[in-house]
């Protein structure tokens, strides 16, 4: 008896769940309606089912229940209901299949008109090429990838020498332009997923796969990888920005070509030195930073994070949260360094500068902190020495009260929640799994022990 | 190969064969019967190990900021370890170890299985691969934390908790269960073909059999697709060779491999991973007919079509397999045919439900705890069955594959509605195994905490999919589509999840309760037709039969049959020996067809 | 079709329920019901190698694959070593029947002499196997080197596992018999023995013809295949 009212109960609740249920779609931002329109037709058939099914069961259950003057009827088969039951299940099911195969053709037809764009995945972020003006990729092996060549182009191929690098997680696309995304991972499997454009699909390492969608919307949307890449599988995050034609070509202007980023831009020392004569007063005159200044070390950092810092600061995407003060100092003096040259110059210097003992170093037995410093060894390595393949710095070395404060203002969102700052994101994610003072005490402790480890 | 070992003689019982001390009796028995509850114990318990490691993931999904011993290595370890021990370790091994072991023999009116010593082996092999699953929890680095769907590259590279001994161990305790199921598997096969007694011919077979027949027959073709699978993948891992392995890069390192095809492991994986789903499915769905029919003291309607309903749908289990794979970057093509015949199997199991409810229909229904549970299952199975039929519809899984949706789809067809069933199927042959029933209380109480708190998991759980949450995310941080109401949905499905895990504790101490205290049952408490409750002694004790083998007149569904005294008559009833009422006005029911 | 009529009868109505399947199910045959777990466990056997086999046809045709002859310099254009163990596997397989014919005539020696060689003959031939694999590695056909070469090891030594799982049953067989002399007992075991032997050299002969093919072969069958 209960059961029979829980059921009926249970579909009404069910039903209103549904319909007063905030948590649905994302308003689409693309051409595929016409999924939206499948899961709609396809609601309704399994939905009406549901309904009738769950509901059947408690009138029968209600009907039928024990009474022991009754007895049960004895009806082995009923050829004739179940030809009728599987004839009407049969087309129901077809008419959900037929329009999910006429929409599936659609998505593995791409309009001829779209323009290619490659996104590559790797763990755990997501860089783009596009075919440059020849309108072709160049071809790639993950045997060329290198710090120089990230996405592993072949020089030899004359179709890749144009092609335009966005080496960032941010990718940004035309509206109403039909657009093929090209798939390809240069480690693990990973997935393209915009929740907002419906269509997903797998990167395959040692394929190319493709998915294709046209964006109908303005707007900036969360690149998700749906496909389990590995520990840090959470914070694969990037972002497509959908833009009009004059924001997309002033976008599309600033990008690099292949062969723009070979040339090797010789740093000039000696204008380096010169301006870091700037910075001594705080970090001190071999870069090892002063604590009393608030400003860590500088030496042992690899050129690239301190050119990626530098323009972060003089771009105010770092150090403009106003309860960031040192933030805030370093943001004024980096927008001293008149250009990127400069840029490039201070940073080349800095890392020719001797590497230096850290004050605080201490070798003790840290167990809490390897463990929970295992999380961070993937990109930063296992000796913290950093990686540049991962876009992960060299924690080794650094100021423990330094660490600790980028730790808390990554948890507080004061560093890395600016839109550009492109692997902001994962950090503010991963620094969550400290929970206390006590873990961050613990893992910082751990990262300064880690040289003196055997 | 034991295939040589001591075969079960039909006709005596061998006095020299009954087992006297405790380590033969208990241990190292070949009784079937001690078999299956040797087999049943052990899945219960690495299952309750599962469940702990389900709430733990709940506990960071619903609070993400509270639990600091949960780091994503640890979160995707849980993941990894609930999904293949539920999956393989408990429900396979519950299925078709516990319930096939015990119902087989009993059922077709056997003594034993026909290899009683391969039988021990087959449960002490499995008891090895669940040493050895749970042996990597304490290796260094841990269980492996590649889902369990362990898929390479990433599942044997840096980046992935425990790629060293934790997914070799993995890897290595599936080798040893495929093993284990293999020879269990051969037994039932061979027993339900060759053993069964005289007048139990094929379409005389309880379902429960049927499901058990068919299942069995899956397992055992399909799980060498995943035995093939695990020892390429130690082979790519150990000695470096390239099945899997493209050439690819690992954390920013060119790795020694190259040409290997990750998408080849899928299709592997899945030709073993979708007949898994009819591997548990189809016991369930003859158990729970069986229970269906005592209960509401009525045949099953359409006895052939649900036969065929299972023949045919363990046929098709083999040619569905790439709608796992919709997104996988396989040719797209495949789609089409995929998506096709997915739909297609979705008929015969929707014909399923209509019999159960049209056995249901015109029944006397007994609303005893197995009953309950069998209209769970058939609410929740309807339910799982048909987002099952949005998720096959190739397009519709563009948006929602990797979703919570799917997690939610999953659970509740091939997570709530076999453990539905399985409870069920305690609750109905307890008293078989001890003569006393479950405590009927606490029964209710499990019954209603189990129903109403995984509805309130998994029906919320869909709408995370539809609003596009991803799955196996450690945290989902601040996501710009994401609502921050969100993360109070999630936080309720948490609070759920532990009041249905602290609801399976009630359900543990009703088992060792009663077994010792449960109220006395009689024979034949649920007046059922089928042979197990016909044993010479009851609780049946080794042998099964006495002196004599049962002889089977009849199917066993012969309840109220039209004229009969009784509203059940057992298989083993000869036709002379049916007492008829003589008055016409007595008999409410039809004339027989 | 005769399982298509057992399906279809209406087992509620007495007669026909127990019309079908004449066979005296009281009399539990011992050697029926291994036969039959053989047969399945042969059928369990001949799934893993159709699934490794479509997995190697699939990697055949992989850019980096070399096959293992057509050119001189690759091992098994000269494939005698090979040929040489298929006749170690043969002999066995025909020895295995004629102690079986033995057994029935209850002739000892002649059982044991048979039986002995069938034990020489497969042990001969999994040395013989062995050997090749040595003489791979000395040539610098590595196993992880190409994918040819892991799936040469990988399948040549599931079919040696295969072999030795054999050896085993059978060695145990003679036990069994040394204790109980019991020829009936034994000739019904050789029975299902010798339908193992002849399988394993099958598949053998399989596996050989499809791991020493050229390139040329590979393309042909994958053709075919439509891979």
């Amino acid at each position: 008896m209960t059961i029979a009212i829980v059921i009926v109960l249970l579909v009404i609740a069910t039903l209103v769940f549904h319909f007063i249920s905030p948590w649905w779609f994302t308003p689409l931002a693309s051409n595929w309606q016409a999924i939206d329109d499948t899961i709609n037709i396809s609601l309704w058939v399994v939905g009406t089912v549901f309904v009738a099914v769950s509901l059947f069961l408690a009138f029968v259950i209600f009907k039928y229940r024990h009474n022991k003057n009754r007895r049960s009827d004895y009806e082995p088969e009923n050829s004739k209901l179940e030809g009728w039951l599987t004839l009407i299940t049969t087309l129901g099911v077809a008419a959900m299949l037929a329009p999910g195969l006429f929409v599936w053709g659609q998505f593995i037809s791409v309009p001829e008109n779209s323009e290619v764009v490659e996104a590559v995945g790797q763990q755990w972020s997501w860089s783009y090429r596009l075919p440059g003006k020849d309108g072709k990729l160049g071809k790639t092996s993950t045997r060329f990838v290198s710090e120089k060549n990230p996405f592993g182009i072949d020089v030899n191929d004359i179709n890749g020498s144009d092609d335009l690098l966005i080496k960032s997680n941010e990718l940004h696309l035309l509206i109403d332009q039909p657009v093929k995304v090209l798939l390809r991972s240069k480690d693990v499997l990973h997935n393209f997923a915009v929740p907002q454009f419906r269509v997903k699909m797998d990167l395959v390492p040692g394929t190319v796969t493709y998915v294709w969608f046209t964006p109908t919307k303005l707007g900036r949307y969360e690149l998700l990888c749906e496909e389990l890449c590995g520990v840090a599988h959470f914070t694969m995050r990037g972002y497509i920005k959908i833009d009009t034609a004059d924001d997309y070509k002033t976008w599309l202007d600033d990008l690099p070509t292949f062969a723009q980023t070979l040339t090797s831009d010789t740093a000039n020392l000696e204008n380096g030195k010169r301006l870091f004569d700037g910075c001594v007063a705080c970090h001190g005159i071999n870069g090892q930073g002063i604590e009393a200044m608030n400003a860590p070390t500088l030496t042992g950092l690899s050129r690239w994070y301190l050119q990626r810092q530098l323009r972060y600061f003089k771009q105010k995407i770092r150090g403009r949260d106003d309860s960031d003060i040192y933030g805030q100092q370093m943001a004024t003096m980096a927008s001293l360094l008149a250009d990127d040259k400069d840029i490039k110059d201070v940073s080349a210097y800095l890392s020719t500068l001797p590497e230096l003992e850290s004050p605080s170093l201490s070798l003790e037995e840290n167990n809490k902190g390897k463990a929970l410093y295992k999380n961070c060894s993937y990109c930063h390595g296992d000796n913290a020495q950093g990686n540049y393949a991962m876009k992960a710095p060299r924690l080794a070395g650094q100021h423990a009260w330094y660490l600790k404060r980028q730790i808390y203002a990554y948890q507080k969102g004061l560093r890395g929640t600016h839109p550009a700052d492109i692997y902001g994101k994962q950090m503010i994610l991963m620094s969550k799994i400290l929970h206390n003072e006590h873990d961050i005490n613990n893992v910082v402790r751990y990262i300064n022990s880690i040289q003196l480890l055997p | 190969m034991s295939k040589f070992a001591n075969i079960a003689i039909a006709d005596q019982v061998d006095e020299s064969k009954h087992p006297h001390s405790f380590m033969t009796k208990y241990i190292w028995s070949q009784d079937h019967k001690v078999i299956a509850i040797q087999y049943s114990i052990t899945a219960i318990a690495v299952g309750l190990v599962a469940l702990v490691l389900s709430g733990m993931m709940r506990l960071q999904l619903g609070f993400p900021n509270e639990f600091s011993f949960i780091d994503p290595s640890a979160y995707l370890q849980f993941v990894t370890m609930h999904g293949m021990i539920m999956v393989i370790y408990l429900l396979t091994a519950l299925l078709l170890g516990g319930f096939g072991n015990y119902l087989i023999p009993l059922m077709v009116g056997a003594r034993d299985m026909v290899f009683p010593f391969l039988n021990m082996l087959s449960y002490w092999t499995y008891f090895l691969a669940v040493l050895v699953l749970l042996a990597s929890f304490f290796v260094s680095g841990g269980p492996t934390g590649a889902g369990w769907t362990l898929y390479p590259p990433q599942a044997i590279l840096s980046g992935t908790p425990g790629e060293h001994a934790g997914i070799l161990l993995m890897l290595a305790s599936l080798a040893i269960f495929i093993v284990a199921f293999t020879m269990g598997g051969l037994n039932y096969v061979t027993t339900i073909l060759q053993a069964r007694t005289k007048g139990m011919t094929l379409m005389r077979m309880p379902l429960t059999i049927w499901g058990i027949f068919v299942a069995t027959i899956l397992g055992l073709l399909a799980f060498p697709a995943l035995l093939v699978s695990a020892i390429m993948m130690i082979f790519d891992k150990v000695i470096g060779t390239s099945f899997f392995m493209p050439a690819i890069l690992s954390l920013g390192e060119t790795l020694d491999h190259s040409g290997g095809s990750p998408i080849l492991f899928q299709h592997l994986f899945w030709f073993f991973g979708h007949p898994e789903v009819y591997i548990v499915a189809l016991p369930a769905f003859g158990m729970v007919s069986d229970v269906i029919a005592v209960h509401a003291r009525k045949n099953i309607f359409g006895y052939r079509m649900m036969v065929w309903a299972i023949v045919a749908i363990g046929g098709l289990s083999f040619v569905v397999w790439a709608h796992h794979m919709y997104v996988s970057g396989m040719n797209p093509y495949f789609g089409f045919f995929f998506a096709t015949t997915t739909l297609i199997i979705a008929i015969p199991t929707a014909l399923k439900v209509y019999n159960w409810l049209l056995t249901l229909w015109r029944g006397n229904i007994h609303l005893t705890i197995p009953m309950l549970f069998a209209i769970g299952f058939i609410f929740t199975f309807t339910h799982g069955g048909l987002t099952g039929l949005m998720l096959g519809n190739v397009v519709i899984d563009l948006p929602l594959s990797d979703t919570y949706f799917v997690v939610a789809h999953f659970h509740m067809v091939m997570g709530v509605s076999p453990v539905m069933v399985l409870f069920a199927a305690i609750y109905h042959w307890f008293p078989l195994l001890t003569g006393r029933f479950l405590n009927n209380a606490l029964g209710k109480f499990h019954f209603w905490g189990t129903f109403l708190g995984t509805y309130a998991i998994y029906l919320p759980m869909h709408y995370l999919g539809f609003l596009g949450v991803p799955r196996r995310y450690y945290a989902m941080g601040t996501t710009d589509f994401i609502p921050e109401s969100a993360q109070s949905l999630n936080a309720s499905i948490t609070v759920s999840a532990i009041i249905v895990g602290l609801v399976q504790l009630i359900f543990i101490f009703n088992l060792i309760w009663s077994t010792f205290k449960g109220k006395k049952s009689g024979r034949n408490p649920w007046q059922a037709t089928s042979l197990e409750w016909q044993t010479a002694h009851f609780p049946p004790g080794h042998g099964n039969w006495g002196e004599q083998l049962p002889n089977v007149y009849r199917w066993a569904y012969d309840f109220s049959v039209p004229r009969a005294k009784d509203d059940f008559i057992p298989q083993n009833v000869t036709p002379e020996d049916v007492a008829y009422l003589d008055t016409e006005e007595s008999n409410k029911g039809r004339e027989p067809s | 079709m005769k399982l298509i009529n057992t399906l279809r009868v209406k087992p509620w109505l007495p007669q026909e329920g127990s019309q079908q399947e004449k066979g005296d199910f009281h009399q539990l045959n011992d050697n029926q019901a291994a036969k039959t777990a053989l047969n399945f466990f042969l059928t369990v056997i001949t799934v893993i190698f159709f699934l490794f086999t479509i997995t190697f046809l699939q990697r055949t045709q992989s850019f980096d694959f070399q096959a293992l002859s057509g050119e001189p310099w690759l091992p098994f254009t000269d494939a005698s070593m090979l040929w040489q163990n298929t006749g170690y596997l043969l002999l066995a397989s025909i020895t295995i029947i004629i102690a079986r014919r033995y057994a029935e005539l209850q002739h000892f020696y002649a059982v044991v002499f048979a039986l002995t060689a069938t034990t020489l003959f497969t042990s001969l031939f999994i040395i013989g196997q062995f050997l090749v694999w040595q003489q791979l590695n000395h040539a610098g056909f590595y196993i992880n080197t190409n994918p040819a070469n892991s799936f040469y090891f990988l399948l040549s030594g599931i079919h040696a596992l295969h072999v030795l799982g054999g050896v085993i049953v059978l060695v145990s067989c003679i036990g069994i018999f040394a204790t109980t002399f019991s020829y009936q007992q034994l000739s019904g075991r050789l029975k299902l023995c010798a339908r193992y032997w002849h399988y394993l050299f099958f598949v053998w002969l399989f596996l050989f013809f499809l791991l020493t093919s050229d390139a040329n072969t590979f393309k042909t069958i994958a053709l075919i295949c439509g891979f």
